[in-house]
């Protein structure tokens, strides 16, 4: 606890300091993939200037909601040693270093298809999710561009998973990377990942641009995370983009 | 009340500081968990809370500096009775600071009384805080390394 604040007033000062640094991660990366799309597909965000104004103001709305489950996931842990996160790495064995990472990216992509599978039921969809798919097609801003009702969703899951499944402190650091990488890019409008990739067995499990691409092209499918096991096994994965797969000049998978 | 019982605390603290080199006694660490024997293992003792965990800025803080071996034992002497606490560093490349990776991530072992765990930063000073008494006094430290 902040010396002599009561706890509400800490989490709320948590929350703020929370929200600035995602916030500013929003702005570095969404901005850093911005000018790379600038470079190498010039003219692919033309006429786009003012979705990608609104994409902001949602996504900076966000950010307000995701830091306050996150600064209370890490005041319990900073003052109480709650949650299951550990910094000494022998904790545990080594081998479970890449397998936690697995286990939060699979854990996070089960909540999400369920959940944005919910998104897609009318009620939902004219309530929140709405806002997410007003960017057509999406750009390097979109990918924290929520209603707020949606963005809670979003926020509790890893800070629930940081009570469930132990981490390493660095693995949860790379956990958040890959999170907001994969999210920027995924939603940028262009593959970034090579041929080899996409087109390989790996590319067949994975969801990269091209993949989710397809789900705001056409709404009912392809609503995985990182992973596209939940749309194989409920059969609701369609494939690539046609957009992206056209401007890459290469037969659809 | 807790008032009366603080300064007569702090008179008490005074007193024995003031008696101080009759009753100092020692304070002796076992290491334990130290994952090689390169560099060294550098352990400083404060009273001074803003100084935990580096001792910067206590003129007072003790420092004992040993070779990292297997069952590495350090020794502080001449310690009088209060409430301190300890922080070991195991600096591999005797640099004489804790190295970070991406200027956070300590890559250097650490310890401290109490095995006051790591969380965002080392511990706070309460929670590695213990008492010495007249008596020699015998603890355990563990090494603990993030990366």
């Amino acid at each position: 606890m902040i010396e002599g604040y009561s706890i509400p007033v800490t989490i709320a000062l948590g929350s703020a300091a929370v929200t600035v640094i995602i916030a500013l991660r929003y702005l570095l990366t969404s901005g850093l993939f911005d000018l790379i799309t600038r470079k190498a597909r010039p003219g692919l965000y033309d006429g786009q200037g003012k979705q990608i104004a609104r994409e902001i103001r949602w996504s900076l709305l966000s950010a307000g909601i995701f830091g306050v489950p996150a600064a209370a996931a890490i005041w319990s842990w900073r003052h109480h040693g709650l949650t299951m996160l550990y910094s000494d790495v022998s904790d545990y064995p080594l081998w479970y270093l890449p397998v936690s990472l697995m286990l939060h990216l699979l854990a996070h992509d089960t909540w999400f298809y369920w959940t944005h599978r919910l998104m897609h039921r009318p009620r939902w969809f004219k309530l929140a999710h709405r806002v997410h798919h007003d960017s057509r097609p999406p750009t390097a801003w979109t990918a924290m561009s929520f209603h707020p009702i949606e963005a809670v969703s979003g926020a509790v899951i890893i800070p629930l998973l940081m009570f469930v499944i132990p981490i390493h402190v660095v693995m949860l650091g790379i956990v958040l990377t890959v999170m907001t990488v994969m999210g920027v890019t995924n939603h940028m409008g262009w593959e970034i990942f090579p041929r080899w990739v996409v087109h390989s067995a790996l590319g067949n499990w994975v969801i990269t641009a091209s993949h989710h691409e397809r789900h705001h092209e056409d709404y009912r499918c392809n609503f995985g995370l990182y992973f596209r096991i939940w749309d194989r096994i409920c059969k609701t994965d369609t494939g690539l983009s046609r957009r992206i797969v056209e401007q890459a000049g290469r037969a659809p998978v | 009340m807790s008032r009366i019982i603080a300064a007569s605390l702090i008179a008490g603290t005074a007193a024995s500081g003031m008696a101080a080199p009759a009753q100092a006694s020692e304070v002796e660490i076992s290491v334990t968990n130290i994952r090689s024997t390169k560099g060294v293992v550098r352990a400083c003792l404060t009273k001074q809370k803003q100084s935990f965990p580096n001792c910067r800025k206590d003129p007072n803080a003790l420092r004992v500096v040993v070779p990292a071996t297997k069952n590495a034992k350090i020794r502080f002497t001449g310690v009088a009775p209060g409430s301190y606490a300890i922080a070991l560093l195991h600096d591999e490349n005797d640099n004489g600071k804790a190295d970070r990776a991406l200027g956070m991530m300590p890559k250097e072992g650490f310890g401290f009384s109490r095995d006051a765990k790591v969380r965002m930063g080392p511990p706070k000073y309460k929670d590695a805080v213990f008492e010495h008494g007249t008596a020699n006094q015998a603890m355990t430290i563990k090494m603990r390394y993030m990366l």
